[in-house]
């Protein structure tokens, strides 16, 4: 019989000397503020991307969607690989307020209200895509608003485009009504500092009449259970719907049953990369450091690490397969992707998807932060080359040799692609303005509390 | 920070599981006449038999490799919660050097049931001039060699993982989790890829036409689904004969959630394969499916979702069923009679294209195989105390959900 207790408890995930004050002071401040230069430095930028954006599609708008380097027969490229990247960028953000609450992931408080918002962003940040692709989208409202078969001009039910149109709606619904609950709070908390008296009425109309007492907070967490529920099976089936887009149809390199799994995997894979990307530098600037500290990071890493695995299993799984099942289709599609015409862009997403994730086997890599950021970018643009590989290659080598052709972008596929980055960030920078970047009632949750601690000072 | 006062802060020792001599003979007796009602099976129809040969070991495979991955999972992610459950799981895995010569017996029954053994003139792929994988792969010795390269090393691993989990109760070996926990991240690796293939090979070429990517990863979700239902139900058993502490109720909870989260997966797997195999509709896919539901078949392929998924998952949605210990057997014997039928399901319609339900050569070999892996299982919660008492995180484990 051994007694021996030799196990230290972890040290806190946030250190002792955060004081719930600290916390509040901390995260509230910059949504108190006049922004800073750097601030300004970077939303600038992002103005900028977005401004390309906007001309690109101005110009699109004015003489078509001609003006895309479409051609026969790859009728689909830029635009549903950025959509495709987009709606993926988003499941982070709902794995970590939804699963990881449901697995009792203490760490998630630190992160979860950002990525909820980035989440929100991406998804808004998709569905451009689709609605530019319909070359005249004010028409396309007559038809989808306020629901697709409104004008009895019935749509493919059969379709997953359709059932696309279902869970995206869903999924951004539920995304952000979870996303505004957590704030009510917080913002309940920036409405009691707030000195205005404009913004005491907007923070005190959105609170919705929060008043902290222990019946609020009991259905407030009530809430919150069930929507994690509600959102936890969103976080499969949006990229598993989108994975059907293509893998319903017979196309070889499309149609493949391991899809689903695996684009729910690359999916949060990418999605903690540019959760990384955005956080990192917004720690920075905001002084965050002590609330997202390094361990925080690292478990990030460590789940990108674990997704990019997943990923890379399905690569693996889809090269042997090809092999193994005798498909003459299959086996050229999947060795043309290797050596053929997009041969660099396949090479470089398994590089960035598959090889430079491993350095997270390091904890010396998991916890610099120089190297994971270029970690996270590095995957961000493998999971962007993987959907164009995915798309791309299939489409530009068909069945019939007399079809093929090869796509080369436009100078405005290009400007709409860096617009979307452009409108991605610039909703994130205007976020973490308006908005506390951290679950303020969560994190103080995890504190280390000594007794009688009072939230205010004094 | 807990509100309770009765944070337990010693560990005590429950020792070895007490389980009479009565109940081990049992199993053996349990094997042994399933070992008898097979013989009888294979002289009556040998194809018959050695499909349930497949069918059964395969069965307790599955289970105890469920066990050492399950192990290896919870030493991997660093778990704090499931340290006092280890031992089931470790139990579980002791089953497989057993497997390993099982598994080199089978070679015996690979020319009977596997079609591409006697070569591939009856096997035409699309076209017959593109390079034949399959000669090469699905070729005797290479197929039974990598499956039985990969059992030992999957052994070697597991044995290795146990016996430092196991050295630790007698002294302060803080190190060896350390050493664990690397061990089970080579072991995760390792399994993932020859896991796969070993389905591929075992299942999958039954159907030497026949292929799909997501096959590796629903023989896994089965596999993973039947484990933790395995160690429900022991750990229900251990903790009303007091060799678990009484307090581990939050663990069987958890070990509910789990269940309930692994219907919806297991599921998930099995409906994104069948649905994209019917939805694109092309024949060298969809005859697998074809076989499967006509001359009776669908019948037991409607039990796979009923078994697997609506019963789990319908019964278990409330958090108040998690903690019914009675509800949690009758989904972990559901589960667990579901994976059987999986396999079944899986093996069976190649040859007999007419619905057969389980003859005596199934049900001896179940016997067989079952008595054996319940008494190496049982063998081992014998001999070894039933908590890990000298892992570093026991007493973080003994206090979770407290």
């Amino acid at each position: 019989m051994s007694t021996t207790n030799v196990y230290q408890t972890e040290a806190p995930l946030i250190q002792e000397t955060v004081t719930m004050n600290k916390v509040t002071e901390t995260i509230l401040a910059p949504t108190e503020r006049l922004p800073s230069n750097g601030w300004w430095a970077m939303f600038l930028t992002a103005n900028g991307l977005l401004l390309i954006g906007v001309l690109s599609v101005a110009i699109q708008m004015w003489r078509g969607v001609g003006v895309w380097g479409l051609n026969h027969p790859i009728g689909w490229a830029f635009d549903i690989t950025n959509f495709v990247f987009w709606i993926g960028i988003g499941h982070a953000g709902t794995l970590i307020s939804a699963i990881l609450f449901l697995l009792r992931q203490k760490w998630r408080t630190s992160i979860n209200r950002s990525a909820e918002a980035m989440t929100i962003f991406a998804v808004m940040t998709a569905l451009v895509f689709p609605l530019l692709h319909t070359g005249r989208p004010w028409l396309a409202a007559f038809w989808l608003l306020p629901y697709p078969s409104e004008r009895l001009l019935w749509v493919n039910f059969r379709s997953p485009l359709l059932w696309d149109v279902f869970a995206v709606t869903t999924y951004f619904t539920i995304s952000l009504c979870f996303w505004f609950t957590g704030l009510i709070p917080d913002i309940a908390a920036m409405r009691d500092r707030a000195k205005g008296k404009i913004r005491k009425k907007i923070l005190g109309f959105l609170s919705l009449g929060w008043s902290g007492t222990m019946t609020q907070w009991m259905h407030f967490e009530k809430a919150y259970l069930l929507f994690a529920g509600l959102a936890t099976p969103l976080v499969l089936s949006v990229h598993t719907i989108v994975s059907f887009d293509f893998a319903t149809s017979i196309m070889p390199g499309w149609h493949t049953t391991i899809f689903p799994p695996y684009f729910v995997a690359g999916a949060i894979f990418g999605g903690f990369a540019m959760v990384m990307v955005l956080l990192v530098p917004m720690r920075k600037l905001f002084g965050l450091e002590e609330v997202i500290t390094i361990k925080h990071l690292e478990y990030m890493n460590k789940i990108m690490l674990a997704t990019g695995m997943m990923v890379t299993y399905a690569y693996a799984s889809e090269f042997f397969m090809a092999w193994y099942s005798e498909n003459q289709y299959e086996r050229f599609i999947f060795s043309n992707r290797l050596t053929g015409h997009y041969w660099w862009s396949v090479w470089l997403m398994i590089l960035c998807n598959a090889v430079i994730p491993q350095l997270f086997w390091f904890k010396k890599f998991r916890t610099s932060i120089p190297v994971m950021y270029f970690v996270a970018i590095a995957i961000n643009v493998g999971m962007w080359f993987e959907r164009f590989n995915i798309i791309v290659t299939s489409l530009s080598q068909d069945f019939l040799p007399a079809n093929w052709d090869f796509y080369s972008p436009t100078k405005y596929d290009f400007g709409i692609t860096i617009g979307s980055f452009g409108l991605f960030f610039t909703l994130f920078l205007l976020f973490v303005r308006v908005l506390p970047t951290l679950s303020l009632a969560e994190v103080k949750s995890i504190l280390v509390k000594p007794a009688g601690e009072k939230h205010r000072k004094g | 920070m807990s509100f309770h006062n009765d944070k337990i802060t010693q560990v005590i020792d429950p020792g070895p599981w007490k389980i009479p001599s009565k109940v081990t003979n049992l199993f053996i007796a349990i094997a042994l006449f399933g070992a008898i009602l097979w013989v009888i099976g294979l002289l009556t129809n040998p194809l018959r038999a050695w499909s349930a040969y497949l069918i059964n070991f395969l069965f307790v495979y599955f289970l105890a490799l469920s066990g050492i991955l399950f192990t290896a999972i919870q030493y991997m992610t660093n778990a704090k919660w499931s340290p006092v459950l280890r031992r089931i799981p470790e139990g579980m895995s002791s089953f497989l050097p057993i497997a390993f010569l099982f598994l080199a017996i089978f070679w015996l029954g690979i020319p009977k049931l596997y079609d591409w053994f006697d070569g591939w003139e009856n096997f035409h792929g699309l076209t017959s001039d593109i390079k034949r994988s399959k000669v090469t792969w699905l070729s005797q010795p290479f197929f039974s060699v990598r499956l039985l390269f990969f059992l030992a090393i999957w052994i070697l691993l597991a044995k290795w993982i146990v016996a430092n989990s196991i050295k630790q109760d007698n002294a302060a070996l803080p190190h060896l989790t350390k050493f664990n926990t690397k061990l089970s991240i080579v072991f995760t690796i390792f399994f993932a890829i020859s896991f796969s293939i070993t389905s591929y090979d075992l299942l999958m070429s039954l159907e030497p036409n026949w292929f799909s990517t997501m096959f590796g990863v629903y023989v896994f979700s089965g596999l993973f689904q039947s484990g933790i239902a395995a160690i429900t139900i022991i750990a229900i058993f251990a903790r009303r004969q007091d060799a678990l502490p009484l307090t581990i109720k939050g663990h069987i909870r958890d070990l509910g959630g789990f269940l309930f989260a692994l219907s919806a997966f297991m599921s998930y797997i099995g409906f994104c394969q069948f649905m994209l195999i019917w939805y694109a509709n092309l024949p060298e896919e969809t005859f697998y499916y074809i076989k499967r539901t006509q001359e009776g078949w669908w019948f037991i392929t409607l039990l796979l979702p009923l078994l697997k998924f609506v019963i789990p998952f319908v019964l278990l949605m409330p958090s108040q069923a998690k903690k019914n210990e009675k509800l949690l057997l009758f989904v972990s014997v559901c589960i667990i009679l579901g994976e059987w039928i999986d396999i079944y399901w899986m093996v069976l319609p190649t040859h007999f294209s007419k619905i057969t339900l389980p003859g005596i050569a199934d049900i001896g070999g179940l016997l067989f195989f079952v008595g054996l892996f319940c008494y190496t299982a049982f063998s081992f919660y014998k001999k070894h105390s039933m908590v890990p008492t000298g892992d570093p995180k026991i007493l973080t484990s003994l206090n979770w959900g407290a």
